[in-house]
């Protein structure tokens, strides 16, 4: 009924070991390295170019205008290409919410812990876009 | 003639329609379009008079004159000397960079390129082309004069009209060159009015010290208090920069009842600095710090300030003051910092809160023969020490393999392993400070697991969908009873789509999430062609634990065998947009958690809503319901009204409300806010103010910060 | 000077050409073969020149009244050179018109235009492109400023620029007889 394994894609399999660039913040580093482990090792033609940024608001205010729940907003903008042509550009954001204990260091680890999660569930997402776009670009037609 | 020196002077082309030479007066007539260029002068007029000899020309009918990349200069008529330098323009007109505009009746241009404009006026707004109507402002003088050498404009009896009418007079008045990059000078005044502090009028004034560092210097009057002063400094270093922001005032503290306490020098401080050893390689501090705990929100300043935040950022309304080093390579990031935190709670007594010193990681990606998977390890460390409280020191070492292949039919296979060894030694105290007791006991910790996802995708003309399911199976070691550390850094517990597949439920590292689970998911996502197909986004998820144990309390959604239900969806459907994240209890199927977030915008509507919903699921906690719209509606291309309000349903208060009026065109823009503030903090009432926003492009933004 | 053409001032015409023919009854002469005209510091020179006088009372003709000049046309004066397809010299309204490819050169400063006008009494000539289905040609002109210019000096036209050749022998002396 017209669907196929998604990263059953013969080019996909080509993509382990991908290169990533990105900047040097902390969450370009995260995002790097979920991308990565997403992808999973080995040696490939392919080059991704990566640049993130969050954004944080405040969801919950109480009384005394504590804080008491952030919205995190993860986004990328990611380029896939292979020996200088460009196969893929687009952009992709994944929201979080968590709630925010009052004491400082507890906000600093449960903060720490959203950008890492939402750089993990990010890599997902973009790794369902690559295979999409290496399907197409394989010309593989939607039986 | 001989061989007469190379003419020192342009030749002088010409272009016409008719050329008519008035032999007897000297004088030439160049009429019909004409154009006549000498060396880098371009000027264009309906009729040029021209002597060749001495070189003068009077150029009349909508006379344009380009002098090399100069914008252009637009005038009625022009007389100019030889060089087409120095010369008087009647209904003069010119552009300057950034869309700044100048005319006058009479302009007179120097030698050195000064202009000199008589009954002249400057806008950055556009001009009818007929000339006709007024711009929405302009600076209206009966004297303005470009300086090219201090790259500054002067006027003399100026006015400053809005859309014709004059509003304010002043007998000289001065701005910057706009094509001029930085200037000292008075910036606009920022005016606001309050019920606590009255009307207030802030004049800052921009000294531009260097090129690279400049200090605004911006007293502020109040009606109902002191008058205070504020400072704001930058400077940029060759491979770093630093920044300052303070105030003080000589005042009591005030509430809604009226003054208190002693008249004294109240303050706040912000300042930070950030410098590169090497492009990846950096140390910077922040500084936070104020006279009073009330002193930021009763002037007006934020209480999570821009400046001094570092690489921490502290929970609203508390500040803090850090020193940190951090560094990135090719396959490794380490930061290592000292925090000092300050509460602006009144009740919070600031020795209960660490010192968070040294706090750091160190990630690395471990070289790993590829067809092995990934191998990487992490350092951690955090100290808190509390001069009324609780010690709390932790170290961390851990490994974490992985390798994710891609197994025939496109079945997404990953397994991996996790091994960590955590230090601690923490110290226990009464409620009265005295230290009861202390602990220090090392842990060993290690997971094995995989994470299974077998998605399907299938493509059509209007679209494509994906049917993602995806388990993840995990069995981690148990957790000695003296081996539990206290909870600093897993206090938000709490699962969605996100951190249900996480490795690290906990969150942190004192809490560890034991024993065999299974988590289960299931995504569909939709992405359609057009806007008017909806996307759509929808995922169901559980954890089924395997071994009947259950290491989480209430309002994380894991406190017994089987989670709760996971449920999120999202569809974007035209201008309509609504994203839902929800926690069903797993026995009463009860709300336990939802989070919505939605946009509408059609016409000339945009709205915007955020909603939470917590319920109190273990004695002691509350239900948390608050709702955040925002809605605006633009009235004409240039005027736009908004709303936006905040509410807590619990307590039926409305902490935030904001009413706005906007004007923007292509050279100004005013906002005219209305917000009222209702938050319980000490005696201050609820606050009601109306702010003016007022910038008018090139001269400046008049702001309130 | 520039623009405008030196009047020839009211002296003796004199005219010389390879050949004449002369039609007494259209009180017109022709003549043809580098025509050269002469009249004070003023020289017209052409392939062709027709001259049309007054009816004179008995016997020969009255005054000039207009001349026709075409073919390589060339009018000189002390200060400029100015050559055209096709002249013609209104004697009582002291106007001269050139027609055809104007080509205007004072000194070194040159004017080029589709037609000349030149009203020698007031001294104010006028200089016009074209507009017409060959499309407009507009005037064009250069003029090199004098470096050492002030106010009211005598002026000086350059000279250090090529000057236009003119064709033919140049107009020979009178031999009387």
């Amino acid at each position: 009924c017209g669907f196929q394994p998604l990263y059953g894609t013969p080019g996909y399999s080509q993509i382990a070991g991908v290169e990533i660039d990105t900047g040097s913040s902390r969450l370009d580093y995260l995002v790097a390295d979920a991308l990565e482990e997403e992808f999973g090792a080995g040696r490939s033609p392919y080059r991704l170019t990566v640049n993130s940024s969050s954004r944080e608001s405040a969801v919950g205010v109480a009384a005394n205008a504590a804080v008491t729940r952030y919205e995190l907003s993860v986004s990328v903008r990611y380029s896939l290409e292979r020996n200088g042509q460009v196969i893929v550009t687009d952009s992709a954001r994944e929201i979080l919410y968590f709630p925010a204990p009052s004491n400082p260091y507890g906000l600093i680890a449960a903060r720490r812990t959203a950008e890492e999660q939402a750089a993990a569930a990010l890599a997902r997402r973009v790794s369902r876009a690559v295979a999409l776009a290496l399907r197409e670009e394989a010309g593989e037609p939607g039986s | 003639v001989g061989d007469a020196a190379p003419d020192a002077r342009e030749p002088v082309y010409l272009e016409a329609g008719v050329l008519i030479d008035d032999r007897d007066n000297q004088r030439l007539f160049a009429r019909e379009n004409v154009r006549m260029q000498s060396g880098e002068r371009t000027l264009f007029a309906d009729e040029i008079e021209y002597n060749p000899q001495t070189g003068r020309v009077i150029a009349r009918g909508n006379v344009r004159l380009f002098q090399g990349d100069e914008p252009a200069t637009l005038a009625e008529s022009i007389e100019l000397d030889s060089e087409m330098s120095e010369g008087v323009a009647y209904g003069f007109a010119t552009l300057l960079e950034n869309d700044g505009k100048a005319a006058a009746s009479v302009a007179v241009r120097r030698a050195d390129g000064s202009l000199e404009m008589t009954r002249g006026y400057y806008t950055a707004c556009d001009l009818c082309e007929d000339g006709s109507g007024s711009p929405t402002w302009r600076l209206r003088a009966s004297r303005v004069t470009r300086d090219l050498d201090d790259q500054m404009i002067y006027y003399r009896n100026v006015r400053l009209e809005i859309l014709g009418a004059p509003i304010l007079y002043a007998p000289i008045f001065a701005h910057a060159d706009p094509s001029t990059p930085r200037r000292s000078g008075f910036l606009i005044p920022s005016v606001d009015f309050s019920n606590r502090l009255g009307f207030s009028y802030k004049q800052p004034y921009l000294w531009v010290i260097s090129p690279h560092s400049d200090l605004v210097v911006a007293p502020r009057y109040m009606s109902e208090v002191n008058p205070s002063l504020e400072l704001q400094y930058r400077r940029r270093f060759y491979s770093g920069e630093f920044a300052f922001s303070g105030s003080a005032t000589y005042e009591q503290e005030f509430d809604e009842d009226g003054f208190f306490g002693a008249e004294e020098l109240r303050w706040h401080t912000f300042a930070e600095g950030r410098f590169n050893f090497t492009p990846r390689w950096r140390w910077g501090f922040g500084v936070q710090a104020t006279s009073g705990d009330l002193y930021l929100r009763r002037y007006d300043f934020s209480e999570s300030p821009d400046i001094g935040r570092g690489i921490y950022e502290m929970p609203n309304r508390n500040l803090a003051s850090q020193i940190y080093l951090q560094g990135q390579g090719q396959n490794y990031y380490s930061d290592i910092a000292a925090i000092r935190v300050t509460s602006l709670f009144e009740g919070q007594n600031d020795d209960a809160l660490p010192h968070i010193a040294p706090i750091g990681q160190l990630l690395t990606d471990l070289p790993f023969p590829d067809w092995a998977g990934l191998l990487e390890s992490e350092l951690s460390t955090a100290n808190l020490v509390r001069e009324d409280g609780d010690d709390y020191l932790r170290a961390s070492a851990g490994l974490r393999w992985n390798r994710s292949t891609i197994l025939p039919l496109g079945v997404r296979f990953e397994p991996y392993a996790i091994g960590r060894i955590d230090a601690y030694a923490v110290t226990e105290t009464d409620g009265a400070g005295v230290e009861t007791g202390s602990r220090n006991f090392t842990r060993a910790l290690g997971a094995v697991g995989t994470d299974i996802s077998w998605p399907f995708a299938r493509m059509d003309s209007w679209g494509q969908t994906i049917i993602a399911p995806r388990v993840h199976l995990v069995s981690a070691t148990g957790v000695d009873d003296g081996e539990r550390p206290p909870n600093e850094d897993s206090q938000i517990v709490d699962i969605d789509s996100v951190s249900l597949f996480s490795r690290n439920r906990a969150g942190g590292y004192d809490l560890w999430e034991n024993g065999q689970r299974a988590d289960v998911g299931m995504l569909l996502e939709l992405d359609t062609v057009s806007e008017w197909l909806p996307d759509a986004e929808v995922f169901a998820g559980r954890s089924y634990r395997l071994d009947n144990e259950v290491p989480f309390g209430a309002g994380t959604g894991l406190d017994n065998e089987n989670s709760d239900w996971v449920a999120e969806f999202g569809i974007d459907l035209a201008g309509f947009s609504i994203d839902s994240r929800n926690r069903f209890d797993s026995e009463s199927g009860r709300l336990n958690r939802s989070d919505v977030r939605g946009t509408f915008s059609a016409w000339r509507v945009g709205s915007a809503l955020r909603y939470t919903k917590l319920t109190a699921e273990a004695p002691g906690q509350n239900d948390d319901e608050e709702i955040a719209a925002s809605v605006s509606f633009e009235l004409t291309d240039r005027w736009s009204v908004g709303a936006a309000a905040r509410r807590d349903l619990d307590t039926d208060e409305t902490r935030t409300a904001q009413a706005s009026l906007s004007y923007e065109d292509e050279c100004t823009r005013l906002d005219i806010i209305y917000e009222r503030e209702n938050y319980n903090i000490g005696n201050l009432g609820p606050r009601t103010s109306v702010r003016f926003q007022l910038t008018l492009f090139t001269l400046g933004a008049l702001q309130d910060d | 000077q520039v623009g405008a053409l030196g009047s020839p001032g009211d002296g003796p015409l004199d005219i010389s050409a390879n050949d004449l023919e002369v039609f007494d009854q259209e009180n017109r002469v022709v003549y043809s073969g580098d025509v050269n005209a002469i009249r004070g510091t003023a020289r017209l020179r052409a392939d062709r020149i027709e001259v049309f006088f007054e009816p004179g009372g008995g016997t020969g003709f009255g005054a000039v009244q207009r001349m026709r000049a075409t073919g390589d046309v060339f009018y000189v004066t002390a200060t400029e050179i100015a050559r055209a397809d096709e002249g013609l010299y209104e004697i009582a309204d002291e106007r001269i018109v050139l027609i055809g490819d104007v080509v205007l050169t004072q000194g070194c400063n040159v004017s080029t235009g589709q037609r000349l006008t030149a009203n020698l009494a007031t001294g104010v000539s006028e200089l016009a492109g074209a507009t017409g289905e060959a499309g407009e040609t507009r005037v064009r002109s250069v003029f090199f400023p004098d470096s050492e210019e002030e106010e009211g000096a005598e002026p000086v036209v350059r000279e250090d620029c090529p000057v236009p050749e003119i064709p033919g022998d140049g107009p020979q002396p009178f031999e009387e007889g």
